[in-house]
């Protein structure tokens, strides 16, 4: 049995090296080790995740490698969330994600959501094609404080901002904060629109939500 | 010029009387307002469930006949067009607005935005290859709307281009995703090879029929990229599509026809793989994707014929006619000297698109882009 520096040092490494299997079996071996859930995600699962940013960024590591890094992210996750729950551990924060209405791309958003997931938000991902009052509705329901708006056509970019508007209308506008990310949007059309950011990617998101939460 | 005369010669990298103009797809509910009726749209993937109503024969000279006059209202120098689905080919309509191709893949057309997504792909784990065969290239009919094309393309002087699944979109959007994609890519790299070996297989026995019924240009919708850069890393695209790619442009090129690659995203890390294969033209330039058509032509412009860059996320939807016209200029003045400029958006006119303002981008070419440009 490593040392629990050790066992977490290869988490880092697994997920960095994309390798899912080697991730699932070695969160599964440090929970054994009676590492703690929060530390395995934390300085493991989040910390790989943070390497694989900063490399996608850089431009060392393409979409490809962000999207199985996040998969290993996700396994992890599934094997570390019940004892999360039982240990109460205090998530970064409530994310509501979804694609706007008439919308049926989730690549984007499925990216940005596991990439959330594994970096300790709690994600409540409302799927494709999702009218304004959803998002709405979900928000009231679990107080999450960050909406996530994803948008891959420019047929469908008034959507992001009717639901905008829609959190206006049901006063919730100054409790949340609304990013929203996809080929057509920009941060100059998050501002005239009325929401918080927009993102180039699934990183500058982790970044800005982070930024919120802190 | 004749159109077809005009195109070429920006394909050769020459200087023709004005900068041609091509779409790859103009939307049915915009090109229903160009050609002032409805007809059923020339599309592979989905094929329209509307189509299979009607009498195919009916169905595919309508598609034609409404195709022709639209690009020519348009004064577009080359037609853009599908192969038409196999004879004996009924597609699977498990729900309303829901279709299953000849590929397996699930698609939900959307009404209100005009669009079709694929929802379900037929290639998610390696357990899904084993049972999966690749629809047959050569299948009865697969050639009937492009060679009843050429026909009514030659009486206007039209050249013909015609879709041909690229490699990678057509893995990533249709056959597999792009998790299942990035689980083969690492995971699975030699299921992936044989998945790529049979796409060439179909790509190059489709593209050599296509060109024996008279299609001249045989373009790639071949999506590698979206606007932070390519889907995967370029080691990867050299090795596992440059090669296949290059395979399919050379059986091509012996044919004596010209290939245009097309992909939306960023593409600079990418275009010296597509010299390497050889295309004689890419398309379509994104701005949106940081796509610089100015620095693109003082780069590439001499090698490649370029074509694209008038922006469909902002400008071509929500702008107003002025930064139609003024755009229009602009891309003209920075790509248009020494011919080897093909005028057309940055990747096709959707629903969203005013029929004024693809109008507008059509006269401006039409009046800024004669030549001589200095």
């Amino acid at each position: 049995m490593c040392e629990s520096g050790e066992i977490i040092s290869l988490i880092v490494d697994s997920v960095v090296n994309l390798d899912v299997e080697k991730t699932k079996e070695l969160c599964g071996q440090a929970l054994q080790a009676e590492i703690s859930a929060y530390e395995i995600m934390t300085k493991g699962v989040a910390e790989a995740l943070r390497i694989v940013g900063e490399k996608f960024e850089t431009g060392e590591y393409f979409l490809t490698e962000l999207i199985m890094a996040g998969e290993a992210a996700k396994e992890a996750f599934e094997i570390l969330k019940p004892n999360f729950t039982t240990k109460r551990v205090k998530l970064k924060g409530k994310v509501v994600i979804g694609t706007v209405k008439g919308d049926l791309h989730d690549i984007g958003k499925n990216i940005v959501a596991t990439t959330l997931i594994g970096s300790g938000f709690e994600v409540f991902d409302l799927g494709v094609d999702v009218l304004a009052g959803k998002f709405v509705e979900k928000v009231k329901e679990t107080n999450a404080s960050i909406v996530g708006i994803s948008c891959l056509l420019s047929t469908t970019l008034p959507y992001t901002e009717e639901i905008v508007k829609a959190f206006e209308k049901a006063e919730l506008r100054d409790k949340v904060k609304i990013i929203i990310g996809g080929p057509p949007t920009t941060s100059e059309y998050a501002r005239k629109i009325g929401a918080d950011a927009c993102a180039r990617h699934a990183i500058e998101g982790l970044h800005i939500c982070e930024r919120w939460v802190r | 010029m004749k159109p077809r005369e005009r195109v070429f010669s920006a394909f050769y990298l020459e200087e023709p009387d004005r900068v041609p103009m091509w779409e790859a797809a103009v939307n049915a509910t915009v090109a229903e307002k160009i050609v002032g009726r409805k007809y059923p749209p020339i599309q592979a993937n989905p094929p329209w469930p509307e189509t299979f109503k009607i009498d195919r024969d009916k169905m595919v000279k309508l598609s034609v006949e409404g195709h022709i006059l639209c690009y020519k209202k348009l004064h577009f120098d080359i037609l853009s067009i599908f192969p038409s689905p196999p004879k004996d080919f009924k597609p699977t309509l498990p729900k309303e607005n829901v279709i299953i191709d000849e590929w397996g893949a699930t698609y939900r057309y959307i009404p209100e935005t005009d669009q079709a997504f694929v929802i379900d792909h037929p290639i998610k784990a390696p357990e899904d290859l084993e049972k999966y065969s690749f629809p047959d290239p050569n299948a009865d009919g697969r050639t009937d709307i492009p060679e009843i094309a050429v026909k009514m393309a030659e009486k206007e002087d039209l050249a013909v281009s015609c879709w041909l699944p690229g490699l990678c979109e057509f893995t990533v959007a249709n056959l597999m995703g792009l998790r299942s994609f990035a689980l083969f890519l690492h995971k699975y790299p030699n299921l992936l090879e044989k998945i790529l070996n049979s796409l060439t297989i179909f790509i190059i026995e489709l593209g050599k029929a296509l060109i024996d019924v008279g299609v001249e240009v045989l373009w790639f919708g071949n999506d590698t990229a979206n606007r932070n850069g390519p889907f995967l890393p370029p080691r990867l695209h050299k090795k596992f599509f440059v090669p296949r790619l290059k395979k399919s442009v050379d059986s091509f090129h012996k044919k004596g026809a010209k290939v245009i690659q097309h992909s939306d995203g960023k593409v600079d890390m990418l275009m010296e793989d597509w010299l390497s294969i050889g295309v004689d033209a890419i398309h379509p330039f994104e701005p949106q994707a940081e796509m610089d058509i100015a620095q693109i032509k003082r780069n590439y412009g001499d090698k490649v014929c370029i074509m694209g860059n008038i922006d469909v996320s902002h400008t071509l939807p929500f702008g107003s006619k002025d930064d139609v016209r003024n755009e229009v200029i602009e891309k003209i003045k920075a790509c248009a000297p020494n011919g080897g400029y093909v005028l057309t958006s940055s990747s096709s006119i959707f629903k969203a698109i005013p029929v004024e303002n693809v109008m507008i981008m059509v006269k401006t070419c039409l009046s800024y882009g004669i030549y001589p440009h200095k």
